[in-house]
Parts: structure tokens; C-alpha cells; sequence
């Protein structure tokens, strides 16, 4: 599925240019894009599909972005903006998901007539949301490394795409990846760390 | 932390990085000015060493169970109902995984915990419980319940609580004649006689007691262990009954509810026209639909409309199964065109009839069956 989306395209061009809000606008236009790439690739997953864990960010750039005339430096800053939507497609989700649990009064069942899957999907709910509250701290002490994890874990790029995306040497990426991972852990696992 | 004391401890942290481990501890000596300080870069540094595996994989291969479960407001509601249902029953039934679904009810596979076996719980659809309402539904399950017959799964338990209308009948496995024929389209002639046979006898046993099924339907009829049984007696026929408003002018009618009847496929004319004084060859006419439908491989009277197949059952001719299907032994067919007889009179005179007529058109077959088993 090829569609030429030039709202997206123009977004892109006040980005190159530095443009005020030109992220927010082009954040808003792919988030649901973004959405039915991850509902449709995730669900595959699930039918027992490999995932590309990087696939999802890199599938909707060749869907959203079919311009011959894209640049490099285009790429890059999709991949930023993406990144940052690919984190609130997920964490919305999963704030959808504890909604609706806590409005349904779950009793306790016992383990064998428990839905396959309903377990995880509540606790991984749970990661999500501290995940994205841990990120939000991050972000107020140091904004490129809650980005990297953006990056690296929430869109699946590379560290060498990161750092392209960033516009830091590969090596910072690194050393920010393991810090802000340590950063995280701390604040998740407080009782191991 | 501030940003200041972030600034520090990231950028010692860094740089102890970059070191060999037996260097870290007296060069963290020398850079932290506080104990304060050491304790913060000390407990990042461990973090980061501890952190392996941490956030390894992708977000989206962690979010993917979410994605895979968005439940329906309609899948809440029956999780919600099914969780009441569990609660309610905790004491004396184990509830497992669903069974079936039809437009009256789903069915759960439960133990029954003071009998130590398996049985099938239906809970009736919301929409339903609510028109229908408690009382007249224990009413009619308690008419059900006084029929026992082999060819009739029996009602053992039922109950109101909570909103929730249940039943629960026996497990017997196998599946109903309506997911028969869209398997196979069409019946071998023997079997679909046998099957009618197992029908007529239940349904005889019923008007002896009095008791008109009035809805009987592929959906109603189970196949298990080489016979035939009728489910859902009472329950079937309190719907269509109070769909109808009548016999009893008390009742509210159904119809509105928001529910849909189907097809009446398998409707006799007098109860098509709405009769108030219908008789065991109402039934014996469903029957005859019925087996026309396992030999044809449709119901004698389709159309686009509930009106048009209604009308077609008070004025139009039944087609001929012979031009339908040539293997169908004449006397067959010509019981099927009696009990299809557009009136009463014309019909079996009662069930007991059809199904000697059916048995006397396969003297072998009806040989070698033997007595059925309990369900």
C-alpha cells in the first residue's frame, strides 16, 4: 500500500527549515498511520509472523514518505518525530487497556480458565505505563538520552540511525543507551538496584 | 536530582565507564567531592553493569499481547456476564472455556463439583435474560424439567441470579444438526430418517405430557453417540411463545426486544397464522421441514423475507423431495409430503405415527438400532 501523503511531505520541508510546530503538526499526521502499521504488524506477530522489530518506523517512512526528491536528512528527522509517536501509539495503548480492566470489575479466576495471553498483557501494560513515566523524569534531567531510548527501543533503530537521527557520534549513543538503561532500571527495579 | 547534580553524576558515571574495573573505585575517590555524590554514582554505575537484557527487545514485541485484545464492548459485556456468571456458580461449578454460541445463549463447559463430571452451562444472551425475565423463564425450565425421555437432554440445574439466566444439561459432546448440515449440505437417507426417528420419539413423549415443543430447529437438535437429542426444551419455546404474545395475553411480547427470531423456516401454517389452539401436529409439520431440509439440503420454503417464507408455508405447495433427491426411498417422501400437509388433518395424527411411518419405510435399519443410551 503506496500512498503519496504530501500534508506529511510539506510537514517535512518546515522541519528542514526549522519551522515552529512543525514536529507537533507532522506527530499529529502520522499517529494514526503509525497506529494501523503496528496494529496490522503486531497482530501478524501474534499469528506467529517474525517480527522486524525495527520494521514498523522503517515500513511507514516507504509508506508515508513515496518521494523521490526525500532527503536524507528528511529521513532523519521522520525517524525523531516517529519515534516519539511510536512511544505514545504504544503507552496509549496500554493506558487504554488498564482502563478498561479496572472498569470491568475482573474477579479472580482460577490459572487454567485464565484467557491465554490476559495475563501478560495486563502486566505488560504495567511496564509500559512506569516505563513511560520513568521517561518523562528522564526527560526533565536530560532530554537527549530519554530520545535515544525513544529511538532505540520505542522506534527499533539502530544505534548508528540514532545517532544519525540525533545528530551525535555513534560512540555517544552507546554510552547514552547504557546509561539511560541503567537510569531506567534504577527507577523500575528499586529493590535490585 | 536536579539537572546539576544530574550534569555531575553523568558525567563521572561516563568516564568510569571508560575505565577498567579495578581503576573505577579510586578514581570515583578522586572525582566525588561528597559522599553524597559517590552514593548516587555508585548506585547508576551498578544499575548500568545490572541492566543487561533490560529493554533488549523492541517496544512494539512487549506491546504486542496489547494489541492482540481489544476487546469489543460487546466481548466486555459477556466477559463481565461470564465473571458474574463464575462468581455466582463458585461453589457448586467449575466454569471453563466456551462451547458454543447461538442467538439464545452461550454455553460454557463446567464440573459440576458435587457430581464430579462434566456438564454444559448456558447462560442466556443479556438482551434476552432482561425480556424475558426470571420468573417466566424458571416457569418454563420447570415444565423442561419434568420431561425425561432419552432422546431429550435433560435440564439439571437453572437458576436467576445477578440478571443472569442459566441452565445446565448434561455434556454430551458432538454437535448440533444445524453445524451438521453446513458441513455437509445433505444427510444420508438412512441417517436423516433415523435422526427424524430419535426427534419424533422425544417430541411424542413431550405431547403425551401435554408439553408442544413449537421452535423445533436444526440448532435445536444435538447429534452425539450416534443418536439424536432435543436441547433447550422449555427454553426455546418460552421465546418464540412470548415473541408471540400468545396463548397467554398476560404476557409481554418479546418481539422489540432486539433480538432476532431467524427465519420461520420450520413453521406450521396454523402457527404461521397465529393460532391459538395449536396441537402436537404443529410440531409433527417442523418435523417434517426438518427432515425435508437433511435430504434436500434446504428447508422445504425459502424467501427473502420472514413474511414471504410465512406465506409460503399457509398457501404455497411443498416441492416434491422425490424431484429434489431420486435416492430417498418413496415411503420416505411421501411421510415427509403428509407431515408437510397444509392442514392439521391431513397430518400424522401424532408423532408416534410419523415415526412408525419413517420406520416401516426401513425395516433394516430400524433392525439393527439399538436402544439408545442415556445421555
Amino acid at each position: 500500500m503506496r500512498r503519496t501523503t504530501p500534508a506529511i511531505t510539506e510537514e517535512l520541508r518546515a522541519l528542514a527549515i526549522g519551522e515552529a510546530g512543525a514536529d507537533e503538526r507532522l506527530a499529529s499526521l502520522v499517529y494514526e498511520p503509525l497506529r494501523a502499521i503496528a496494529i496490522r504488524q503486531l497482530r501478524s506477530e501474534r499469528a506467529g509472523h517474525t517480527l522486524e522489530t525495527n520494521g514498523l518506523v522503517h515500513e511507514a517512512y516507504v509508506t508515508l514518505i513515496n518521494q523521490p526528491g526525500a532527503t536524507f536528512r528528511d529521513r532523519s528527522h521522520f525517524f525523531a518525530v516517529a519515534a516519539r509517536v511510536m512511544r505514545r501509539i504504544l503507552v496509549d495503548h496500554a493506558r487504554k487497556h488498564r482502563a478498561i480492566r479496572r472498569g470491568g470489575e475482573y474477579k479472580v479466576v482460577p490459572l487454567d480458565d485464565v484467557q491465554p495471553g490476559a495475563l501478560a498483557a495486563h502486566d505488560r501494560a504495567e511496564e509500559l505505563i512506569a516505563l513511560d513515566e520513568a521517561l518523562d523524569r528522564l526527560e526533565q534531567l536530560d532530554p537527549r538520552l530519554s530520545k535515544v531510548v525513544e529511538c532505540r527501543f520505542f522506534a527499533g533503530l539502530t544505534e548508528a540511525e540514532t545517532a544519525e537521527v540525533l545528530g551525535v557520534a555513534p560512540r555517544t549513543v552507546t554510552r547514552d543507551w547504557l546509561k539511560a538503561r541503567g537510569w531506567l532500571y534504577q527507577q523500575l527495579s528499586p529493590d535490585d538496584a | 536530582m536536579d539537572q546539576d547534580r544530574w550534569r555531575a553524576v553523568s558525567g563521572i558515571v561516563d568516564a568510569a565507564l571508560e575505565l577498567p574495573p579495578e581503576e573505577r573505585a579510586p578514581f570515583l575517590g578522586r572525582m566525588c567531592s561528597t559522599d553524597d555524590l559517590r552514593v548516587e554514582v555508585d548506585l547508576l554505575l551498578r544499575a548500568c553493569e545490572r541492566s543487561g537484557g533490560f529493554l533488549d527487545g523492541a517496544a512494539s514485541a512487549l506491546a504486542a499481547p496489547l494489541f492482540a485484545e481489544e476487546p469489543s464492548p460487546k466481548a466486555r459485556d459477556e466477559a463481565e456476564s461470564l465473571a458474574r456468571l463464575r462468581e455466582t456458580l463458585a461453589s457448586r461449578y467449575a466454569i471453563g472455556r466456551e462451547i458454543g454460541r447461538g442467538g439464545m445463549a452461550l454455553v460454557y463447559l463446567a464440573r459440576d463439583l458435587s457430581h464430579s463430571r462434566q456438564v454444559a452451562v448456558k447462560l442466556l444472551r443479556p438482551d434476552l435474560a432482561a425480556a424475558l425475565g426470571a420468573e417466566r423463564f424458571l416457569r418454563e425450565i420447570e415444565i423442561a424439567r419434568r420431561l425425561t425421555h432419552p432422546h431429550i437432554l435433560p435440564v439439571l440445574d437453572s437458576g436467576a441470579a445477578q440478571g443472569l439466566l442459566y441452565f445446565v444439561m448434561p455434556f454430551v459432546g458432538g454437535e448440533t444438526l444445524r453445524d451438521r448440515l453446513a458441513q455437509e449440505y445433505r444427510l444420508p437417507a438412512v441417517e436423516a430418517a433415523s435422526i427424524a426417528r430419535d426427534v419424533a420419539a422425544a417430541l411424542d413423549h413431550a405431547h403425551r405430557n401435554d408439553v408442544l415443543h413449537r421452535d423445533l430447529k436444526p440448532e435445536n437438535v444435538l447429534l452425539a453417540h450416534g443418536h439424536a437429542f432435543l436441547t433447550d426444551f422449555g427454553i426455546a419455546c418460552a421465546i418464540t411463545r412470548a415473541s408471540e404474545g400468545a396463548a397467554d395475553a398476560r404476557v409481554r411480547p418479546l418481539t422489540g426486544a432486539g433480538m432476532s427470531l431467524g427465519t420461520p423456516a420450520y413453521m406450521s401454517p396454523e402457527q404461521a397464522r397465529g393460532s391459538r389452539t395449536l396441537d402436537g401436529r404443529s410440531d409433527i409439520y417442523a418435523l417434517g421441514c426438518v427432515l425435508f431440509e437433511m435430504l434436500a439440503g434446504h428447508p422445504p420454503f425459502s424467501g427473502p423475507t420472514a413474511d414471504n417464507v410465512i406465506r409460503q408455508h399457509v398457501s404455497a405447495r411443498a416441492p416434491d423431495l422425490a424431484t429434489v433427491r431420486s435416492d430417498v426411498d418413496a415411503a420416505v417422501s411421501n411421510a415427509v409430503a403428509r407431515a408437510l400437509s397444509k392442514s392439521p388433518e391431513h397430518r400424522f395424527a401424532t408423532m408416534e405415527e410419523f415415526a412408525n411411518a419413517l420406520t416401516a419405510a426401513e425395516p433394516e435399519a430400524a433392525a439393527v438400532r439399538r436402544a439408545p443410551s442415556s445421555a
